[in-house]
């Protein structure tokens, strides 16, 4: 049938919510050889209305003295490789069993011709077997042999021992329905006394029904029954009719089964667990340690966990819980199921990524021309940025960061600055939503200007700073930090639908579309003049700082300008629509070569903000306030924004709060290190004479010394003082002296110029 | 100063097509886009509008339309994306804007985007390896939202099992396309 799909060697491992089942298909293990690039399995997640589970079940073994000697298998898995692949692990076996299943094990065995040295039948009303010889009421007490299995121990009915040389024994302890997948969400099985099993009961998750052995009908022909009839009615519940089809004839014997868990003679091991090494005296010690709930049992013995998931050895450790608190097996109670129901690979969840393909990156713009200019990246979230630009003879990154740094002051800088969230507020209450966003105001904000701003959170806490640049009276283009982009835009959306539906605002992003450089330092307007076309009037007078419009570049390419600073210097940000981004990068290297134009990297880029005293996420940490970061007054009064109104908190505005002050090593020689804390001169180093802390540090070549932003208690009126940055987890303590954050330019002279 | 030589998402000079059997994986850069948001108590003006622009109806939700020169989709409550050949329409924001009016906010994002086509009998043994949509049981004129290999995506069918667009953010092409051409060769 076309729309019907067949998923062979393919195993569901989990039942989830909703009907949602999870599975592996084995597409390339069984291949010798598998094609490269293909995949080796695949994690389906299946969407069903209704599921019909015929997950079989497993066959448990009966634990007894020394039954981890090789050659003793389960007597189910003895006849699939004879009857499947005509395999026997020895041409004279054994069958331990306390059930009808095993003797057809035997006659199975018999009948592909392999010696039944011994049928051993717990039950003492065993039906003979033909063709073996039977011991019923008898149980297997011990075994020999030196490489495997060679000798069977066994207690007959009337109590005496008698030694049996087989090459193998098959165990029969009866059969554990698989009803794993009908308990993934909590359900619990019930237990039926006539099959000695636990069976699907109560809250199976919803949609799913059960037939077929997993549901306790063992035999072929009764699994063949329950399966049609089970498809039948799931289908009808769809508003399918269907009808069963003829069935073939098929043995309908039942397991008769007498239950025997283990045998209680002998003082060696009998395994309980193969796979996690767990024996009968286990379970003993962990009831006699009181871990008696199963649950505690499971986890002091390591029964039934990882590989077996209880499969094969659950049972036998309950029975024997069961047996030392004086229970029946159902009063025990069974551990939850959980997914995955077999052991899947790591890899399997991992999928088709490796290494660096586990998360999407984010590539700027300019990306290709950093990649073929030397440029180092850096991950920033997503992104990658350049980091700095190595030139030819550069041994250190420090060499490469200081000429940067050097030449944007001394001439001018350019650098991708794309990863800054740009958010396109628009609506005739945009000036409005933004005075409601931003700590500072906005709503007089001329059109053609760029004003700087703060958002608050709730709390008060100051959590992003960056721009505004007016467009149009309706139109604004927000900037943020990288890293915050996501969370801006997403708090922006929730105050836009669910604080102030009544403003008519609409926003999107637009980060990527417009690729934006910095042009900073003395020559950038020298530069940009060559870029921009003529008619377009760069003068401070005619585009002063803190300007914004929209222009066009190298012969009519749309471009967008901002006279914005973070570096400190007369600085432009300039932006193109992205596909110009790396030949305008280009361009600006080729027009600059006369100025000694320069790009600059991250590094060199945290340089300059330090140099200049400004802020970024060290310092706007979670912890801070406007108060904090020496801003306290752009918090408007006059209005109420997000945050506004906690920011005003008794505890965020005392005389002694952190400030933010910059710092600077009495010995120049020494370094200031981010994460030091603050201590006075002389006297305890102690979390109680903690003064402040340093947020960021870099080596300024301006200054000619390490330098740092912190802050420190009552910092404003401390200027001159002499500190000791404290590092007590590598000993390292250095001296320091309290400055203005401002290293440069203090009075703004640069960036109006 | 000469002019500016634009790049693809994926950072070359000309889009790339990679050829499998059964699918072919078709970067499209062609395109131009600009999103269109209805203005508080203007929605039957901004759909009136654009539908003298589009020459029909805005779409419904998580469905895509076209009509001569415009294709338009569904992209949240009251905001759709248009699309139009970029040659033909580079301004394609300034124009949809001089159409609406004050009805609307329009917003260009023709270079926010990178696309895919895919084309060819195998779309859903691929697409279905990669993101979480009933693809099968979809329709032409499907336009949905969803993360393909952890990026958010527009996935709109075309005809179903034959033809389908990814739109995915423009930084991250490389990594879309990558995912793409991985799993088709993993499945193909």
């Amino acid at each position: 049938m076309a729309n019907v799909r067949i998923l062979p060697r393919c195993t569901v491992i989990g039942s989830y919510d909703h009907g949602v089942y999870g599975a592996v298909e084995r597409l390339a293990d069984h291949v010798l050889a598998p094609e490269t690039g293909k995949a080796r399995q695949v994690l389906w997640r299946i969407y069903t209305k209704r599921a019909l589970l015929c997950a079989g079940s497993t066959e448990r073994p009966i634990a007894f003295e020394n039954n981890d000697r090789p050659g003793i298998m389960l007597a189910g898995s003895m006849r699939a490789y004879a009857n499947r692949w005509a395999v026997t692990p020895d041409q004279r076996i054994a069958v331990f069993t306390n059930n009808d299943d095993g003797r057809r094990r035997a006659a199975d065995l018999i009948a592909k011709g392999v010696e039944v040295a011994a049928v051993v039948d717990t039950r003492a009303d065993a039906p003979s077997v033909d063709g073996a010889e039977l011991f019923a009421g008898a149980q297997v007490v011990d075994t020999k042999g030196k490489l495997g299995l060679e000798w069977i121990t066994i207690r007959t009915a009337s109590g005496v021992t008698r030694d049996i040389p087989v090459g193998a024994l098959g165990v029969s302890g009866g059969w554990n329905p698989n009803v794993h997948l009908t308990c993934h969400q909590r359900g619990r099985p019930a237990w039926r006394e006539d099959i000695a099993a636990f069976v699907p009961a109560g809250d199976i998750p919803a949609g799913m029904s059960v037939a077929g052995a997993a549901n306790g009908a063992f035999s072929t022909a009764a699994a063949l029954r329950t399966g049609a009839e089970g498809a039948v009615a799931s289908l009808a519940e769809l508003g399918v009719d269907a009808k069963v089809a003829d069935l073939p004839e098929a043995e309908d014997a039942q397991v008769n089964i007498t239950p025997f868990w283990f045998v209680k003679e002998g003082k060696g091991r009998a395994w309980l667990d193969q796979q996690n090494d767990v024996t009968v005296k286990d379970v003993k010690l962990a009831h006699q340690e009181n871990f008696r709930s199963v649950e505690h049992m499971k986890r002091y013995t390591t029964l039934g966990m990882a590989t077996d998931q209880g499969k094969t050895s659950n049972m036998g450790g309950l029975a024997v819980m069961a047996e030392l608190a004086g229970k029946e097996i159902p009063q025990v109670g069974t551990t939850i199921f959980r997914p995955p129901y077999t052991p899947v690979a790591m890899g399997t969840f991992g999928g088709r990524s490796r290494g660096k393909e586990f998360r999407p990156t984010r590539l700027t713009p300019s990306h290709k021309w950093a990649a073929e200019n030397g440029a180092t990246f850096v991950e920033v979230g997503q992104w990658l940025r350049a980091q700095w630009y190595e030139k030819p003879g550069e041994t250190h990154w420090r060499q490469s960061v200081d000429r940067e740094a050097l030449a944007t002051r001394s001439s001018v800088g350019i650098c991708d600055v794309t990863t800054l969230g740009k958010i396109d507020v628009q609506g005739t209450d945009a000036a409005t939503f933004l005075n409601r966003i931003y700590a500072n105001a906005f709503g007089k904000l001329a059109v053609g200007k760029v004003r700087y701003g703060l958002m608050l959170r709730e709390d008060g806490i100051c959590y992003d700073d960056g721009t505004a640049a007016r467009f149009a009276e309706d139109h604004f283009v927000v900037t943020t930090t990288t890293a915050n982009a996501v969370t801006v835009y997403r708090n922006m959306e929730f105050a836009r639908q669910c604080l102030w539906p009544d403003l008519d605002v609409q926003i999107i992003s637009t980060t990527e579309a417009w690729a934006q450089f910095a042009v900073a330092g003395p020559k950038s307007r020298d530069l940009l003049r060559k870029i921009v076309d003529a008619d377009h009037d760069l003068s401070n007078e005619g585009f002063p700082f803190m300007g914004c419009k929209e222009i066009t570049v190298c012969g009519g390419t749309r471009a967008r300008l901002f006279r914005i600073s973070f570096s400190g210097e007369l600085a432009y940000e300039i932006a193109v629509p992205a596909r110009y981004g790396n030949a305008l990068m280009e361009a600006l290297m080729e027009a600059g070569e006369e100025f000694g134009a320069t790009p600059y990297g991250t590094e060199a880029l945290g340089v300059m903000r330090i140099e200049k005293g400004h802020v970024t996420g060290n310092e706007l940490n979670g912890t801070t306030a406007a108060l904090n970061i020496g801003l306290g007054r752009m918090v408007s009064q006059k209005k109420d924004s997000i945050g506004t109104v906690n920011s005003r908190r008794e505890g965020l505005n005392t005389d002694d709060a952190l400030m933010l002050v910059g710092l600077k090593p009495v010995e120049a020689s020494e370094p200031v290190v981010p994460g030091s804390h603050l201590m006075a001169e002389t006297g305890e180093v102690h979390a109680k004479t903690d003064q402040g802390y340093i947020t960021s540090a870099a080596f300024s070549p301006h200054v000619g010394s390490s330098i740092g932003l912190g802050f420190l208690k009552n910092g404003g009126a401390r200027m001159g003082e002499r500190l000791r940055a404290v590092n007590p987890l590598q000993n390292q303590e250095v001296l320091v002296e309290v400055v203005s954050a401002h290293f440069i330019d203090p009075e703004g002279e640069r960036l109006r110029g | 100063m000469a002019k500016l030589k634009a790049l693809t998402p994926l950072g070359a000079y000309e889009p790339l097509v990679d050829e499998f059997s059964g699918l072919s994986i078709r970067e499209v850069t062609d395109r131009a886009l600009a999103s269109l948001a209805a203005r508080i108590g203007q929605e039957q003006a901004c759909a009136v509008a654009a539908k003298a622009l589009l020459g029909a109806d805005l779409p419904e939700p998580q469905t895509w339309a076209a009509a001569g020169d415009f294709t338009a989709w569904w992209m949240g409550p009251d905001q759709w994306m248009l699309d139009a050949e970029y040659a033909k329409h580079t301004l394609l924001a300034a124009e949809v804007k001089t159409a609406v009016g004050d009805a609307a906010s329009v917003t260009e994002q023709t270079d926010g985007w990178c696309r895919f086509d895919l084309e060819g009998p195998c779309c859903f043994d691929v697409l279905e390896r990669l993101c979480q949509l009933d693809l099968r049981s979809g329709a032409a004129g499907d336009a949905q939202r969803c993360s393909l290999e952890h990026v958010g995506v527009f996935l709109l069918c075309r005809a179903p099992g034959q033809s389908y667009s990814v739109l995915g953010p423009r930084s991250s092409a490389a990594s879309l396309h990558h995912a793409l051409v991985t799993a088709a060769g993993s499945v193909l």
